[in-house]
């Protein structure tokens, strides 16, 4: 009897100490909980909406340049774009394609004009010189019969 | 992609070509050749990856595609016609029956958000939308890269909807669409496996008017930054939708990490808390006062970085410290916009300090050691020092070299409200700024 009596004593100290010194003694109100209105279903209606994406650029079919007859005899231009085992990659192309065609000759580009190494947009900062350089693309087009690239990455 | 479109400048002009990509760059090059007029690119595809990997592995990938670089080299011809190509105005009109979130849930399959809800794009408040502006809805702002999707007015005007925008905002939002595109290598930026980003920089008389945040939190996120957000989010949405550049598979974007900046990077210079004296940005890149501008720049990766400084009273205590902490751009060294709080723009003018005195503090003290340079990751893309370096500078690994080519390649603003620390951003170019023009809702930017 006297165990329980000191064991309630405790825990009405210990509920005291809880609730803080604010509201010890102090009468609680009572919460009362307000009733809000039903939420309503959204009701569904009809969009007529745009495509956000819009279309790519019309533009008129390219007609490909017509392929080489053979690769034995012609000059094959290599192009590497400055990335990383590109050279490695095309540096194999051509021990391959020596190996195999007669009279083959290979050119790798970014030998006879480092600038045609420039991975970025357009060629480096300025754009001259690069992969976007309409007169590098012109000299590649006239010095060798097929160029092979490397996107690499 | 920049090779496949000089590839087929090369067929067009008479000789062949081969273009050997990865399997992880074939989607992204089919529809790049598409974006040029051709449905069927002479393609040799090896297995990615070619870099990060030796020689003998690179070896093996190239003996096993060597028939096929000598077949399409020869005999192979093109079988796959171009797809069809409807006109880039009117944008088509999709009909749904409905709730927000149904219209939501087929935004998201069909790849036309940013993964963040977005308000439905209805004709009527697309109209109300380009009310905002003098262009015409069949305006062409540009064409974004990779897809070459084209960027009418009214394109623009149904993406600023989307991201929550207001009709007075559409100007800014054209305008800094305007702005990147004038950058060359944004279209790199959308593409890359880095993780590059541009940021939108407002200044001028249209920033107090449309409400943009300048002060406390300038960069966001919260209710003061609401604008800021919906225009920076508008400019990435065209960007990105229009530009078919968010990851597979709703894009080409091969971007390994990302950066949160990609979902929204807006700001405004604090004119207000400009040092007397000290010009706005926009007069000191040969702007007006009356002027309202947008600057953009493409950056490496998510910035701005926060250079944290307690301890500065003096403009050395506060100059140095920034310069020794922007000093290292491990991608593209180069250009550095300093976003100075405003109690470090006036600490820096109670010493006397100009803005061009304070540039030159942080060009003389932005060194870094040169075997960063010679064994850094920046060597490994390009095997070049920058332009600005003699060789002889790199000869002596222990030199220190300067970190930029000049002076005038640190531009300085005022961003931000109290407290001590600045920020910066770096850059391999400079920003690309253009003039706010077409408001019909606001007194600037007409």
């Amino acid at each position: 009897m006297k165990r329980q009596l000191i064991c309630s004593l405790i825990g009405i100290a210990f509920v005291g100490l809880l609730a803080g010194p604010a509201s010890a003694g102090a009468p609680q109100p009572k919460k009362v909980i307000k009733k809000g209105p039903v939420p309503v279903p959204e009701a569904e209606r009809k969009w007529e909406i745009c495509n956000p994406q819009g279309v790519p650029e019309p533009k008129k079919p390219v007609t490909l340049a017509k392929r080489i007859d053979s690769f034995e005899g012609k000059t094959i231009g290599l192009w590497w774009n400055g990335k990383p085992n590109g050279d490695i990659l095309l540096n194999r192309v051509a021990e391959l394609l020596t190996k195999r065609f007669k009279d083959i000759k290979v050119v790798k580009f970014w030998e006879v004009k480092p600038e045609t190494k420039a991975f970025l947009g357009g060629g480096g900062r300025s754009g001259e010189g690069g992969p976007g350089d309409a007169k590098i693309h012109e000299w590649m087009a006239k010095s060798v019969d097929l160029v092979i690239a490397s996107q690499a990455d | 992609m920049y090779l496949l479109y000089a590839g087929v400048e090369i067929e067009k002009l008479g000789t062949p070509t081969v273009m050997i990509n990865t399997t992880n760059f074939l989607e992204l090059a089919k529809k790049s050749a598409i974006s040029v007029g051709v449905g069927d690119p002479p393609l040799v595809v090896v297995p990615h990856p070619i870099s990060g990997i030796d020689k003998d592995k690179v070896d093996a990938k190239v003996d096993a595609v060597m028939d096929k670089i000598v077949h399409v080299g020869t005999k192979w011809a093109p079988t796959v016609p171009l797809p069809p190509q409807p006109a880039p105005y009117p944008l088509e009109r999709v009909t749904l029956k409905g709730t927000i979130k149904d219209v939501n849930r087929m935004f998201l399959e069909k790849g036309w958000t940013d993964g963040l809800p977005i308000i439905p794009p209805t004709s009527e408040l697309v109209k109300e939308m380009l009310a905002g502006t003098s262009f015409k809805p069949d305006e062409v702002i540009g064409v974004i890269m990779p897809r070459k999707g084209v960027a009418t007015v009214e394109a623009c005007a149904v993406n600023a909807v989307m991201a929550g925008a207001k009709p007075e905002h559409l100007p800014v939002i054209i305008a800094g669409v305007r702005a990147l595109l004038k950058d060359g290598r944004y279209g790199w930026a959308q593409t890359t496996t880095g993780c590059s980003t541009y940021y939108c920089f407002v200044q001028g008389p249209i920033v107090k008017e449309i409400g943009m945040n300048y002060s406390t939190g300038a960069m966001g996120p919260g209710p003061g930054s609401a604008v800021n957000a919906v225009i920076g989010r508008a400019i990435s949405m065209i960007m990105r939708l229009v530009g078919g550049a968010y990851p597979k598979p709703y894009g080409d974007s091969m971007t390994i990490i990302g950066t949160p900046n990609n979902y929204s990077c807006a700001f405004a210079e604090n004119e207000d808390a400009l040092p007397r004296g000290w010009n706005p940005l926009r007069v000191d890149l040969g702007y007006k006062f009356e002027d309202s501008v947008v600057a953009c720049q493409i950056v490496s990766s998510g910035q701005p970085t926060y250079s944290f400084n307690l301890s500065a009273v003096t403009a050395a205590e506060t100059l140095i410290p920034l310069a020794w902490h922007l000093s290292y751009d491990p991608a593209i060294p180069g250009n550095v916009l300093v976003l100075l709080c405003p109690e470090a723009a006036a600490r820096i003018t109670a010493d006397g300090f100009s803005k061009e005195m304070a540039r030159q503090m942080i060009y003389d003290n932005a060194k870094i050691p040169a075997y960063w340079v010679t064994k850094g990751p920046w060597q490994a893309f390009t095997k070049a020092p920058p332009a600005w370096l003699k060789k002889e500078q790199l000869d002596d690994p222990n030199a220190w070299i300067p970190s930029f080519p000049s002076p005038k390649a640190i531009l300085i603003t005022v961003v931000g409200g109290p407290g001590t620390h600045s920020a910066f951003i770096q850059a391999g170019g400079r920003p690309i700024i253009e003039k706010i023009m077409g408001a019909t809702l606001t007194k600037a930017g007409r």
